[in-house]
């Protein structure tokens, strides 16, 4: 009777201990067998779908081919998946891949599964479950503990972080991926996924050119301008763009801006103007910055004061509902500056253009145009963890997402996404196979063709993603007018940059 | 001689049992709380980001506190001075109105002559506010009187034909509003406390008090006050830790993303922007970080003391002071009286 008691007072306090620690395991979602169980269950659905994709598929594909002959993209051999150099090890129980959103992942697992012939059971993915910086916080947190962990998604704001540190990157030679393999590729995603030392360490399956999209009733109604390519001469540079700011604002008496934000500004202005990168020998120098910044300082305080930029901040609740026609922020704005992932359902413009049918809706009003500059915004690249267990794997995923041209022409088809190969766009394009309901039917992939084939990205360091939000916030605080001066305006954000980054020095 | 039986109950503990039930406790207390607090000071003697594991000695208390060197330690140190200051202002700000308001509700409520019908409702939902969790009351707060231009104040501006108003950006406006969330929240729970010592008071006084024809003014300033002042220093002690912690509100009180206003910026937020430096994870700013809370943790223990040894009630200590000479005195004589006894 005692013993008992005893063990009962044992195995209750055990419990409470037990129950305190609890807490510290991890609370990421992953694709457990359950999930399996059900994908297993889906599979029957998917292979019946696949078939008739298939179909589909070759008949566009002759199309396609027999096009493609007359257009003047050709198509550079690429050379087949290399092995594994031996560095990474094999036999793994399944392929893990770490996300912020497993949207996309679903369907590359298709596609990489039928190019490859892999078990799709053999791949899994672990969702951290939160975006932008977060993401990047929680990913600390998995590498540091010791999750299995073969491939992952960056942010392009934040990529060469991992990148540059070997802790967290291996190269993507280690499974058998070379940089040959992207002869197909757009230049600057190869330029991203390289580190300090020019080893190729991340490639991506997407490319984030981003164009300028306005309202075409407004366009007709101020400035007599029907067809994109008028619109696109009439904005085709930095003084085009708020000449016609000017007109706009003065036919609509001083309502509708040109521009979405400053922020949307300066994400063109920094990716398709500035020349220099921000910090050289982990310096930022007082003249490198002012290279950097150009005349955006000053373009930005004029033409906000003018009433060219509207007042909003990029994601905040007053952004989006600019592009609608009814409401508090009725018409605010003529246009955005929108990247290719702005534009499919369910993205930024269809929350600008609101519910077809809603009160306001611009549904279908909007269409793309290039913009006064070439430039892009985000993507996400994919790297190797060097703790990867799945080599082979890990090769296959990545060679059938970003290299193989059947399986991303296969990818484009079914999510109308700018992928990364120019065969496969200038074949898509070719075709006249995408249109956009949310831009009246335009083909926002051949629009933004040009932009994306121009898109130089050398310049781009690890620090970006904080020298970018920083600018943005002194910039419209000298807009709004809580910093007085252009001088004071440089001094503050440089305070900041250098507040938060320990390992630069700023002078 | 002892019975076996009698020598095994002397020998049956039961204290190990209550050891062991709360071994659990103490166990993860120093696991989550003793440790990371002796780690906090430990790492506010070491480097930042890559050079986090280096001994920097006193470097970055220096940092903070003079700011000579480089643009980053000049930056640092305007940023950190700039965040007491905040951190002082809202505090006070707060308090104030909050305590008057709490004063007056709570002997109103108590008071035996008014009568107020549905007192247990009033008190519900003045305490109400204080239920809700801050991230709630900074969304609604957000949705009303903020930088956006679909915020409700925003929005009658725009409907009487009037420019909208950047309230962020604005210091008066912005500490405003945080000083308003902050009093609205806590005022209730003061109420209460204040209330409880009211209760706590003899009735007999208040009673012998009108019999005597005193007004309520007077029954306030000479027996209500003066009996509830162990109250209202508890109160300002509590409410001064706190203060000086003060984080959600101010930390949450902003429409763009990662835009935290120079003059809503508290220590707490300082603090927790250099240990978690939003894109930059990779080299997180602990030792700054360490340095920012031990000072803030000496500042609220100094002003903590000087708070209670201000309000102590001077006649109690004078009265123990005698009590313990006339202990010494009467020592001395018993000492001297057992050595011979006369003087």
């Amino acid at each position: 009777m005692n013993n008992l008691k005893k063990t009962l007072a044992l195995v209750a306090a055990l419990a409470m201990t037990a129950t305190a620690f609890v807490g510290c395991g991890d609370d990421n979602t992953s694709s457990s067998t359950s999930e399996s169980a059900t994908e297993a269950a889906t599979e029957a659905e998917s292979e019946s779908e696949s078939e008739s994709e298939s179909e589909a598929e070759s008949e566009s594909e002759s199309e396609s081919e027999s096009e493609s002959e007359s257009e003047s993209v050709s198509e550079a051999e690429v050379p087949a998946l290399g092995a594994p150099d031996g560095t990474l090890s094999e036999g793994g129980d399944a392929l893990t891949i770490l996300c912020w959103t497993e949207d996309d992942l679903s369907y590359m697992y298709d596609v990489v599964a039928e190019a490859s012939g892999m078990d799709k059971s053999k791949m899994v993915y672990k969702n951290v479950g939160s975006a932008g910086g977060e993401a990047n916080e929680k990913y600390a947190q998995v590498f540091a503990s010791d999750d299995d962990v073969d491939l992952y998604f960056c942010d392009a704001d934040w990529n060469k972080a991992y990148q540059n540190n070997d802790e967290y990157s291996a190269p993507l030679s280690a499974v058998g991926i070379t940089e040959d393999m992207y002869a197909n590729a757009y230049d600057y995603t190869v330029a991203m996924g390289k580190d300090n030392n020019g080893v190729l360490k991340g490639a991506t399956w997407q490319v984030a050119a981003g164009g300028y999209a306005y309202r075409t009733d407004l366009a007709e109604e101020y400035l007599g301008i029907t067809t994109p390519e008028d619109m696109q001469a009439a904005i085709s540079d930095w003084d085009a763009f708020w000449a016609t700011a000017a007109t706009v604002s003065e036919k609509s008496e001083g309502a509708t801006a040109m521009a979405d934000s400053v922020d949307g500004v300066w994400r063109a202005y920094s990716n398709g103007n500035r020349t220099s990168a921000w910090v050289q020998d982990g310096t930022i120098t007082a003249d490198n910055a002012k290279a950097c910044l150009g005349d955006f300082i000053s373009m930005a305080k004029t033409n906000y004061d003018a009433g060219y930029i509207s007042t909003a901040s990029q994601w905040t609740d007053d952004w989006l509902p600019q592009g609608m026609s009814a409401g508090t922020q009725a018409n605010k704005t003529f246009g955005f500056f929108f990247p290719t992932w702005s534009l499919g359902a369910g993205s930024q413009l269809s929350q600008a253009e609101g519910e077809e049918g809603a009160e306001g809706s611009t549904y279908g009003l909007f269409n793309i145009v290039a913009g006064p500059t070439s430039w892009f915004w985000g993507g996400t690249w994919i790297c190797v963890s060097p703790k990867c267990d799945n080599a082979t794997e890990a090769g296959q995923f990545l060679y059938y997402m970003t290299v193989d041209t059947t399986s991303m022409q296969k990818y484009v088809d079914a999510k109308g996404d700018f992928v990364n190969n120019k065969v496969v766009m200038a074949n898509t394009i070719a075709a006249g196979t995408n249109s956009n309901a949310l831009l009246g039917g335009q083909d926002q992939l051949a629009v933004l063709a040009d932009s994306a084939a121009n898109i130089d990205m050398s310049i781009a360091t690890q620090y970006d993603a904080t020298i970018n939000t920083e600018l943005q916030n002194a910039v419209k605080a000298y807009c709004e007018g809580t910093i007085d001066s252009e001088d004071a305006c440089v001094d503050e954000f440089l305070n900041k940059v250098s507040e938060a980054l320990t390992d630069i020095t700023v002078e | 001689m002892a019975s076996t039986a009698q020598s095994r109950i002397k020998s049956i503990s039961y204290a190990k049992y209550g050891y062991m039930f709360i071994a659990p406790f103490f166990i993860v207390y120093l696991f989550f709380q003793i440790w990371p607090l002796i780690n906090t000071f430990i790492l506010s003697f070491k480097g930042n980001g890559n050079a986090a594991s280096d001994f920097v000695a006193l470097e970055n208390y220096q940092t903070l506190l003079f700011g000579t060197g480089d643009r980053r330690a000049a930056s640092l140190h305007n940023t950190f001075t700039q965040s007491f200051i905040n951190t002082i202002i809202l505090w006070v700000g707060n308090f104030i109105p909050q305590i008057f308001l709490s004063l007056l509700l709570a002997v109103w409520f108590t008071d035996s002559k008014l009568h107020i019908p549905g007192k247990g409702a009033f008190k519900v939902i003045m305490y109400l506010p204080n239920i809700i969790t801050a991230v709630s009351v900074a969304a609604l707060f957000m949705r009303f009187i903020s930088n956006s231009e679909t915020s409700a104040m925003n929005v009658v501006l725009h409907n009487m034909g009037k420019t909208a108003i950047k309230f962020e950006n604005s210091a008066a406006w912005s500490r405003g509003i945080v000083m308003f969330i902050q009093t609205w929240l806590w005022f209730g729970n003061t109420m209460i406390m204040m209330m409880s010592g009211i209760l706590g008071i003899n009735p007999s006084l208040f009673e012998a008090a009108n019999i005597d024809g005193a007004s309520s003014g007077q029954v306030l300033r000479k027996i209500t006050l003066p009996l509830l002042r162990p109250m209202v220093v508890y109160t300002l002690i509590t409410s001064m830790i706190g203060g000086l912690q003060m984080f959600d509100i101010p930390f949450l009180y902003h429409t763009a993303q990662g835009d935290i206003k120079d003059h809503l910026r508290t220590v707490a937020v300082f603090i927790y922007e250099q240990f978690r430096v939003g894109n930059n994870v990779h080299s997180p700013q602990y030792g700054i970080a360490g340095a920012a809370s031990i000072m803030l943790f000496i500042v609220t223990a100094i002003l903590g003391i000087f708070v209670f040894r201000a309000n102590r009630d001077a006649d109690e200590v004078r009265k123990k002071k005698e009590r313990k000479e006339m202990i010494k005195a009467y020592k001395k004589e018993q000492k001297l009286a057992k050595m011979g006894g006369i003087e």
